[in-house]
């Protein structure tokens, strides 16, 4: 409780009056619990800074007068701080910061469209299934099942290495693969959420399967999905600068964080910070989504007492 | 049980089926067809192309395609001289039998055998993995139960989240910085050793003295491997097992415990820890899965003659027969796995109808 609510109860019980407590919607006593959270903030902080300066990427490279694409092969593997490029340059002479940005404009590019994507997919088949039931739902387990039988990095090796997607491209393949686990929770979900009093009600008074769906049902499972969402925000990251590291996804000269650290432990000697800058900011980026989840998910828990 | 395990057993053919045709349809959309790749010879002339088409079936109807890749076509006529006519028994068993075709960098080679020869790596690194991460996890796991709102339990959350986030190949090179360049050159520096890396930097036994050395020596070779992909193993565990085993605390018959004066040692590490180990076998199945798909990573950054490392070689070389017996029998073994993993779960879960 804040100072304010507390000298209000203070207040009201010095009166002589029932006990009060202000109640709360979902949303603020979310808000409430992240602001007391420091992990849960500091990650959303950091994001948001991520993603700031990922996509201003072009105007701080025009501001330093870099580009992740112009080669200098005679000032290659220049260290941190040299003149013209703030964080050194790589084997071919590019400058290290730009194509850092770059990098994460792709990366944070990726995962958001294709978690957007993933995540419609998801509730759309999810409800489908959790709702109706029956033969439909049968099918699409048995379809989730299958795929999921087979290893998630295989298939998606597979997929990217024989058709050498474009940054577009693979946003589609991370989506149609993506949304079996959204699925899952929405259909269960769906499953005990229609069994409810209200839902019943609304059926009675002549609702639509629609409506009963997408307004009553939906906006349930709303705070699963936030969770939901930051956690395969977290693993899409991880997924597609594997996939760019094995030299599958996102192919040379585009600079993505993953690619970067291909082939980056052969000039070690020579260039560390080539192999510790890419790497620290996929585990940073990685970390703050799975740790904001984390914390979205207690935040969200009415079991939890404040 | 035995007829639970027969129902699973019928439940998995299907899936297998399924995977099957997902992996040949991945496959057909692949650009570059068969006939160009065969027939790399600009003499050969349109009619020939034509012949050789029609004999390799490449445009037949999907299923057709699909049929005769899963159960062979030696029990029909097949055109064998391009000549247009039906004349002979087709030669391809079918994978169904075992026939994966014959791997095209490889001359001639069956993708089974290329793949039998490297299983027993990838078992070997991955059942290491297994092994150190469920111990680990379950040990962090446990003590952040009991240790729970302390400074430990605090710590492993954070521990936990970042064991999960940090990519494999990123952590498997900052060991091979550490045990390579860094501890060595620190070590020489204070005259200790030569400066050569510490541990194998990759590789599984060294081919050069030929075979395998003694157990001890060979375990030096795993150490990087594994500390690298038991890491996010152990993260994942330390959290399912710490919420499993808050689960059991919380429950009826370890209050009795304590009500009845057990000293509290006996009742956390007998009466809780055993109870709480049974749901961990839900989660076996999708770590099988993880490590399968986790290989092609693991063993590509340490050299490690698997099928994981099979398997890159062959996409890049765009090798298919041993792409499709490597994807396959993956998701066999994979089915296997998750199918382990329900079994385990039914025997040591007596409240599992079946």
């Amino acid at each position: 409780m804040s100072t304010e609510d507390r000298a209000a109860v203070a207040k009201l019980k010095r009166e002589g009056e029932a006990e009060y407590t202000p109640s709360l919607t979902m949303w603020q006593r979310a808000l409430r619990r992240i602001r007391h959270d420091r992990p849960t903030v500091f990650s959303l902080f950091t994001l948001l800074a991520l993603a700031i300066i990922s996509f201003a990427a072009p105007n701080i490279s025009a501001a330093f007068q870099i580009d992740p694409y112009t080669q200098d092969l005679r000032n290659n593997y220049a260290g941190i701080f040299t003149e013209g490029h703030p964080l050194g340059t790589d084997e071919l002479g590019r400058d290290h910061l730009s194509r850092l940005l770059f990098g994460g404009q792709i990366a944070l590019g990726i995962a958001f469209t294709a978690a957007f994507l993933s995540l419609g997919i998801g509730v759309a088949v999810g409800l489908f299934a959790g709702y109706f039931g029956g033969k439909l739902d049968d099918l699409i387990i048995w379809f989730i099942i299958t795929l999921n039988a087979i290893p998630a990095l295989f298939l998606l090796i597979l997929i990217s290495a024989l058709l050498s997607p474009g940054p577009g491209a693979l946003v589609f393949i991370f989506g149609f693969l993506g949304w079996t686990g959204t699925t899952r929770l929405v259909r269960s979900e769906a499953y005990s959420i229609k069994e409810q009093e209200y839902v019943i009600a609304a059926r009675a008074i002549g609702a639509s399967n629609l409506r009963i769906m997408f307004v009553h049902i939906l906006p349930n499972m709303i705070s699963l999905l936030i969770v939901d969402l930051s956690l395969s925000l977290g693993s899409l990251i991880l997924a597609e600068s594997t996939l760019s590291f094995l030299g599958f996804g996102i192919r040379a000269p585009i600079p993505t964080w993953g690619n970067m650290l291909n082939g980056a432990l052969d000039y070690t000697r020579r260039a560390p910070h080539l192999i510790f800058l890419p790497g620290f900011l996929i585990t940073l980026t990685v970390f703050c989504f799975y740790l904001m989840g984390d914390g979205l998910r207690d935040a969200f828990d009415p079991k939890i007492a404040d | 049980m035995q007829q639970y395990i027969v129902r699973r057993l019928l439940q998995a053919i299907p899936t297998l089926f399924g995977i099957t045709l997902v992996v040949y349809f991945i496959m057909l959309l692949a650009p570059g067809d068969p006939v160009s790749i065969l027939a790399f010879d600009p003499t050969l002339r349109q009619d020939e192309r034509e012949r050789l088409a029609m004999r390799l079936g490449v445009n037949d109807p999907f299923f057709v395609q699909y049929l005769r890749w899963l159960v062979g076509d030696d029990w029909m006529m097949v055109d064998s001289n391009y000549d247009g006519e039906l004349d002979a028994w087709g030669d391809n068993y079918g994978i169904l039998r075992g026939d994966f075709g014959s791997s095209f960098k490889f001359r001639g080679s069956n993708p089974l055998t290329l793949i039998g020869e490297r299983l027993g790596a990838t078992i070997e690194l991955n059942l290491f993995v297994l092994v150190f991460g469920l111990s680990g996890g379950l040990l962090v796991g446990v003590l952040a139960a009991v240790y729970r709102g302390r400074t430990f339990d605090r710590l492993t959350r954070i521990f936990a989240v970042l064991g999960v986030s940090v990519p494999v190949f990123f952590l498997g090179y900052l060991l091979l910085l550490f045990f390579g360049i860094f501890l060595p050159r620190f070590l020489e520096g204070y005259g200790i050793g030569t400066g050569r890396p510490i541990l194998p930097m990759g590789g599984r036994c060294p081919p050069i003295r030929g075979g395998c050395p003694d157990i001890v020596e060979r375990l030096h070779y795993l150490i990087l491997p594994v500390a690298t992909s038991a890491l996010g193993g152990i993260a994942g565990w330390s959290r399912f097992m710490r919420a499993s085993m808050l689960d059991t605390i919380n429950s009826d018959y370890v209050r009795t415990a304590f009500a009845k004066g057990l000293p509290t040692r006996l009742v956390w590490y007998r009466h809780a820890f055993r109870n709480a180990i049974s749901p961990m076998t839900v989660f076996l199945g999708p770590a099988f899965l993880s490590l399968i798909g986790g290989s092609v990573v693991i063993e590509r950054i340490f050299t490690w003659p698997g099928v994981g490392l099979l398997l890159f070689d062959a996409l890049l070389s765009r090798d298919y027969p041993v792409i499709m017996a490597s994807v396959v029998i993956g998701s066999v073994l994979a089915i296997a796995g998750l199918l382990l993993s329900d079994i385990l779960h039914a025997l040591f879960d007596p409240r599992i109808r079946y």
